[in-house]
């Protein structure tokens, strides 16, 4: 978890941040959904739309975790395949919810 | 005679100052820097302060701090003269004290002798500021109260941001000591030019869905309960509201000064129109050597590769911009002042967080270097107001992004039209014409480029720069962009400032740049 890149991208503004937090969790959850599906139906132009997008909110974020396990599956998506894509995506779910869970203890911490 | 000092770090601006109000009747005193104001203070005894927020070693607020702690100086007025990119500071030095606050990008020395003039009067009628409750400083020998919540702090202009996303603000209590606020946008709801065609296609199309805006209108949402028209130009003073207004009065606490609804006006007598016409012969006359300077400081930073003496460069190109941004404002040169103070914010977040000096931050601060040469080089040709009226859209299928690009523009005063479907924006485009394009590179549908590439065949928009943002920053991203018809390229995750740079820097480009581009309000369409 890149806090630094959180922190960036909300301007230390912890209302924004936490708009952003709550925007990036929809926004993953209701994505996987999506990748799930676009992995079981062997969809590669969906997987690399769908993991393309959820890393470049993860970046974004600073939710770095999830982004090694959505670029791979990304590439490989580019290059016409889904070799390993649903090894991939149960890491990017792993990670996905380590993050939140990360985030959930962090932001009650700053809670006041 | 009344006294006033100044505690200024620049020179010229000290000076003009200085003369404005010696012309003026006042007695005036100047101080460099904030120790030495400190010592002056209660030999001098000023009527009236007035303190530079940014200045080398103590800055602004601690001025105001310590000054605050003197009991004898709780209640003399300090006019505060800050960035208008850095409302953080406006924020601060509010709670620290001051009086008004206003923007170096906006004020001539006319506004700020009005401003001085309300203050002093003030003083006389009672409703001077008291800030016997205010944030002592550490250390004071009175034990610190509790601030009074203060409703409006940072400048007077109100910043309606865009409905793109509900506001970071919206979501959570009203603080006790709110967040400064822009009451005013740029351009002013009420200053938008009455020929800026309205939106040809309703926004409640499927370009809405999401958290994009159900009705962006530009400016407009204010309309109908909009201020008083501004007599001249925007006015970004800042002060309290009284009590009455904000139910925020508490015992012991005076009213606040009146609220300033409009600039002065320009004046009408030779000898202010003989100062302003010479503070900018003045300015016009320094700037090959500004010109020069900056070249010289942004080609090191440019070629330098080591993290140390690019955070050295930075503190030196800091320093060159900031008095630009001074300079520029105070003798009226709007474009210059707005693009170099938004370009002192950038060099300030950089030097916080120097890991964030890109490739593509060197790149934005380079082509901000280039449009600063532009209107060096047309400052007696064009307009050098900001533009009235600007419409920005912003295509990104992704919300997070929308919503990082609308408060980075935010940061500049400028509202978007955030739509995540890539169709339903070229249909919007065919209709309308923007004065900027931010566009998703990636995006399912038709791709950025492609939405580029058709909108380059639009009479509408057949010209607005574009600009991608996008996380792919190889060589084919770059020959892919140019070859749409795209301007240039900002790589994610990019620092807020840079972002709002970026819009400066295309929408305050002169007309005729010899490249085809025009900059807002200047379109040859």
């Amino acid at each position: 978890m890149d806090l630094e890149q959180l922190q960036s991208a909300c301007d230390g503004d912890a209302g924004l941040m936490r708009e952003l937090i709550d925007l990036y969790f929809g926004q993953a959850d209701e994505i996987m959904a999506k990748l799930g599906k676009g992995i079981a139906a062997g969809d590669v132009g969906e997987v690399n739309h769908l993991s393309h997008k959820l890393a470049g909110s993860s970046l974004a974020c600073g939710m770095s975790a999830l982004i090694p396990a959505l670029r791979q599956l990304e590439h490989n998506a580019k290059a016409g395949h889904l070799t390993g894509a649903p090894d991939w995506f149960a890491q990017a779910g792993v990670q996905l919810e380590a993050v939140r869970k990360f985030m959930r203890d962090y932001l009650s911490r700053k809670s006041p | 005679m009344r006294k006033i000092l100044i505690v200024e770090d620049e020179l010229v601006v000290r000076s003009i100052y200085r003369r404005k109000f010696e012309m003026s009747g006042y007695q005036v005193e100047t101080a460099e820097e904030g120790s030495a104001a400190l010592k002056l203070l209660p030999i001098y005894k000023p009527d009236l302060i007035q303190v530079d927020i940014m200045m080398p070693g103590m800055d602004g607020v601690e001025v105001i701090r310590q000054i605050r702690a003197w009991p004898e100086f709780r209640e003399v007025p300090i006019l505060v003269l800050s960035s208008f990119y850095r409302p953080d500071l406006a924020k601060e030095a509010w709670k620290a004290g001051a009086s008004k606050c206003v923007s170096k990008m906006d004020c001539t020395p006319n506004l700020v002798l009005e401003l001085v003039e309300q203050l002093l009067s003030g003083e006389n009628t009672g409703t001077a500021p008291k800030f016997g409750t205010v944030a002592l400083a550490e250390g004071a020998l009175e034990p610190a109260r509790p601030a009074p919540a203060r409703n409006q702090p940072g400048f007077a202009t109100k910043l309606t941001l865009k409905k793109d996303a509900p506001s970071s603000k919206s979501a959570s209590p009203p603080p006790a000591e709110p967040e400064p606020e822009m009451v005013e946008q740029w351009p002013p709801p009420e200053d938008l030019e009455p020929s800026r065609p309205k939106l040809k296609v309703s926004l409640d199309l499927p370009a809405s869905k999401g958290t994009a805006p159900s009705r962006p209108t530009f400016g407009r949402e204010n309309e109908g309960a909009a201020p008083a028209k501004p007599t001249t130009r925007p006015s970004f003073a800042t002060q309290a509201p009284k009590p009455s207004e904000t139910g925020s009065a508490e015992p012991g606490v005076a009213e606040q000064p009146a609220k300033v609804e409009s600039a002065p006006a320009e004046p009408t007598t030779t000898s202010g129109q003989d100062f302003r016409m010479e503070i900018r012969s003045d300015f016009i006359k320094r700037v090959p050597q500004i010109q020069a300077e900056l070249r010289e400081r942004v080609g090191a930073l440019i070629k330098s590769k080591s993290a140390t003496d690019q955070l050295r460069l930075l503190k030196d190109l800091e320093s060159s911009v900031s008095s630009l941004a001074s300079l520029a404002g105070i003798t009226g040169f709007g474009r210059i002042s707005h693009l170099s103070g938004a370009l002192d914010a950038l060099i300030k977040d950089l030097r916080k967080k120097p890991n964030q000096m890109t490739a593509s931050v060197l790149r934005s601060i380079a082509h901000a270097m280039d449009c600063l040469n532009l209107l060096f080089r047309d400052l007696n040709q064009m307009p050098q107001e900001i533009p009235q009226s600007v419409l920005i859209l912003v295509v990104d299928d992704e919300p997070i992004s929308r919503r990082t690009i609308a408060v980075s523009l935010g940061k500049a005063s400028l509202r978007c039209i955030g739509i995540e479907d890539s169709t339903v924006a070229l249909n919007i485009l065919q209709e309308n014409p923007f004065d900027l394009i931010f566009l998703d590179a990636e995006m399912p549908g038709l791709t950025g480029f492609e939405l580029c590439t058709e909108l380059r065949k639009l009479p509408t928009n057949k010209s607005t720069p574009v600009i991608f943002v996008t996380s792919l920053t190889k060589f084919e991203t770059r020959a892919q962009s140019s070859l749409s018809g795209g301007n240039d390229l900002i790589a994610k995750p990019f620092l807020m400032m840079e972002l709002a740079v970026k819009a400066l820097t295309y929408l305050l480009k002169p007309p005729s740049t010899g490249d085809g581009k025009t900059g807002a309000g200047q379109s040859d369409e």
